[in-house]
């Protein structure tokens, strides 16, 4: 009878139509994810150190360990995370009812399940071969499906819109929920060989990491920023001009993952020459976020949202500007396929996106769900999340500029049996990252409880509720 | 007027305290009163015609504000308010903000966007962006730079790159010997048509162990390679001591054997 009651429950909620419902569902199943990739990210880091760790079981091996923690922070965390916010915000924005708020449930529960399925069948050694692309087949199309459900919807409730005004977060949110689905089906397009494969790839890991994650984060910060310090944008020229940046130069900056490879000159060129535009887009946001906050410092300081937000564009901007760099042929040929790219990788998924999206969560859900943020372990979860998922990424990419340059000085040998001078010049900073992606895992696992319980258990207050009033009122 | 406040309840969809709060914030804006608001939502009229004090329903059951007699000699110390009545317990505990949406003239009038243009310029650099980065290049192998390579591989080593990439040896290992500095000693470099590139990729993207591009042509010659290949799968450290290498002795025979056969084949 539980059951069954919990089966209906279940079934009611999924196919809900009450306003805010998709939204709030899609943000807390989200932290599931982030918690989950946090957890994988810890076991890769000792796996690298400690070979030998549960050496016969394969879903220990750090390929395994690697493809779960990746996929559950971008397609969970951040796919889920980011439908989340859009729903929560396009209406607001729009003055437009979110279209179709029972088929936006049951994307999000569809999306939750499938990316379930999906880790599952990595652990079990059920997988693909390319990065950030190993979810097998049928659940490519069950991702692909639920994530064009978000772009269509957003897309309808932006179209019905009774805002003269298009702000300038609706322009994040329109080209997150349009670039992921694309991107995952570039990545995962089956049938291309040769050096087609290689540029599908790094076409969608980079745009996935250095493009997407930013766009939908910063679509946060431009929607939480002026709301909560009750202060107009400070520009929006600068706003345009960080939009289109990122948006114009982020996916074609991509090709730098394989630098020095065997795509064509010309393509290398490319990338270095957009790969500049990553740390104009940041400058630009950080610039023009700064100028809406100025003044409210104090406020800053005294909210947890904000904070957040704050420490996630500082970690950003220092990604982009490490990214941009990177996309310069003689820096490449050092730091290329060394840990460089990892540990960029990991700043995004363990402060960034985390700070970002966490972040607006900490301000979308109490104003939903009508309760008082309960931020105890907030403070402390927000100093974890940015010092240790900062610090991880910054031992990876010392490492990684501490190899390539062993390898181009002769220092160290890059093959044979003498390659193990190569592992053990790195060895420290590895074991450092191992402590600090813990402490990263630690801040996130507190933020998730921060936004846990308010939802159950803060002290009831004012929500927000949307009031459609009709025509009759003319 | 429960009754009213029930009745637009109802043809509205929300809880009555939800109402009743929008009704006089509603009646505070346009100085009308809160009865004509509710009258006309329950009624279905417009709220702006209660403005019309002829049209007022019955007076509500709130106090009336004491009259002041006309023989006190004292000036008013604050003007007389009309007190709202407190809101019930339950709906302190759930008082929420209205936020009337706008439906008419918004308060700022700002120049109206396109939002096809907006979309259009999204899905066009998106578009822009997959033609230049993968479909133009990758279709491009027609540079007589991009000879195509490496030779095809027998039944038990294609089933050793299946094993190959079961275990997830791509996530440690590039097979993607590149023109810089860093690779020199590697073997010859990574071409379009190259095996590693061809699907399923085994090209990989970071080297926590070495490149196993040319692998085969770095192994000692004095040995037998297949065996101690064989060994170093089995048990790395005691082949290589400190070899960061993750044993492989869980693999089964036949298993191990095409990955010894994979591993040898790569030269």
């Amino acid at each position: 009878m539980a059951a069954a009651n919990s089966g209906r429950n279940v079934l009611t909620g999924v196919l809900s139509t009450n306003a805010d419902s998709a939204a709030r569902r899609a943000m807390l199943a989200s932290l599931v994810f982030a918690v989950i990739g946090a957890a994988a990210t810890v076991l890769m880091l000792i796996k690298v150190s400690v070979p030998g760790l549960f050496d016969t079981a394969s879903i220990a091996g750090y390929g395994r360990m690697r493809a779960i923690a990746l996929n559950s922070f971008v397609y969970g965390f951040g796919g889920l995370a980011s439908t989340g916010l859009a729903y929560y915000m396009t209406p607001r924005l729009a003055g437009a009812a979110l279209a179709r708020q029972r088929l936006a449930n049951l994307g999000a529960a569809g999306h939750t399940f499938v990316v379930t399925i999906g880790l599952a069948s990595i652990a079990l050694g059920i997988t693909d071969p390319l990065e950030l692309a190993e979810f097998p087949l049928l659940v490519d199309l069950g991702l692909f499906s639920s994530m064009v459900i978000p772009a269509l919807i957003v897309t309808a409730t932006v179209r019905a819109r009774t805002e003269r005004t298009i702000y300038v977060s609706l322009w994040y949110v329109l080209a997150g929920v349009w670039w992921l689905p694309a991107l995952y089906f570039v990545g995962n397009v089956p049938g291309t060989t040769g050096l087609g494969t290689q540029l599908q790839s790094s076409f969608m890991v980079g745009g996935l990491i250095g493009a997407w994650l930013p766009m939908v984060g910063i679509g946060a910060a431009y929607y939480v920023i002026p709301r909560a310090t009750d202060r107009a944008l400070f520009s929006r020229p600068l706003a345009q001009a960080g939009f289109w940046s990122l948006a114009g130069t982020g996916l074609f900056a991509s090709v730098t993952r394989y630098g020095s490879g065997a795509a064509p000159d010309w393509l290398e060129t490319t990338g270095t020459v957009f790969s500049l535009g990553l740390i104009v887009a940041a400058v630009a946001t950080l610039a023009n976020l700064a100028g809406t906050a100025n003044g409210a410092y104090g406020e800053i300081r005294e909210s947890t949202p904000l904070r957040m937000i704050g420490g996630g564009l500082v970690v950003y901007v220092a990604i982009a500007a490490l990214l941009s760099v990177q996309g310069f042929r003689s820096i490449d040929a050092v730091v290329g396929l060394t840990s460089w790219y990892e540990g960029l990788i990991l700043a995004t998924v363990l402060a960034a996106a985390p700070l970002l999206l966490i972040g607006a969560m900490a301000y979308a859900l109490p104003q939903i769900a009508g309760r008082r943020l309960v931020d105890g372990l907030a403070k402390r979860g927000i100093s974890a999340t940015l010092w240790g998922g900062s610090v991880t990424g910054l031992l990876l990419v010392i490492s990684g500029l501490v190899t390539g340059l062993g390898w181009n000085t002769g220092a160290v040998p890059n093959s044979g049996e003498e390659y193990v001078r190569t592992t053990g010049l790195i060895d420290t900073y590895q074991l450092l990252a191992i402590l600090s992606a813990l402490v990263a895992a630690a801040g996130i696992a507190m933020l998730t409880l921060v936004i846990l319980r308010t939802y159950t258990s803060g002290e009831a207050i004012a929500s927000e509720v949307l009031v459609w009033v009709g025509e009759d009122d003319e | 007027m429960s009754e009213l406040l029930a009745t637009a309840a109802t043809a509205m969809g929300t809880p009555q305290d939800l109402v009743e709060r929008s009704a006089r914030a509603r009646a505070a804006a346009q100085g009308t009163t809160y009865e004509g608001v509710i009258s006309a939502w329950a009624g279905g009229q417009s709220s702006a015609a209660a403005a019309d004090p002829s049209q007022a329903p019955a007076a509500d059951p709130q106090p009336e504000p004491d009259p002041k007699p006309e023989s006190n000699p004292e000036p008013v110390a604050e003007p007389v308010t009309q007190s709202e009545p407190p809101l019930s317990a339950q709906a302190q505990v759930t008082a929420v903000a209205v936020i009337d949406l706008p439906t008419g003239a918004p308060l700022l009038e700002g120049k109206h966007e396109s939002f096809a243009g907006l979309l259009t310029g999204i899905l066009a650099l998106l578009a822009a962006a997959i033609l230049l980065v993968v479909v133009i290049p990758a279709n491009s192998q027609g540079d007589d730079r991009h000879i195509v390579g490496d030779a095809s591989l027998s039944a038990l080593e294609d089933t050793g790159r299946d094993v190959y990439l079961q275990q997830g040896c791509q996530y440690c290992h590039t097979q993607n010997v590149r023109p810089v500095v860093a690779d020199v000693g590697l073997g010859a470099i990574t071409e379009t048509g190259a095996r590693s590139l061809a699907d399923p990729a085994t090209f990989g993207f970071q080297r926590i162990g070495p490149d196993l591009a040319r692998v085969a042509g770095r192994l000692p010659e004095d040995l037998d390679a297949a065996e101690y290949v064989r060994e170093f799968l089995t048990h790395p450290t005691e082949v290589v001591e400190g070899s960061a290498q993750p044993p492989y002795a869980h693999l089964s025979d036949d298993d191990m054997a095409a990955l010894v056969a994979y591993v040898l084949a790569l030269r």
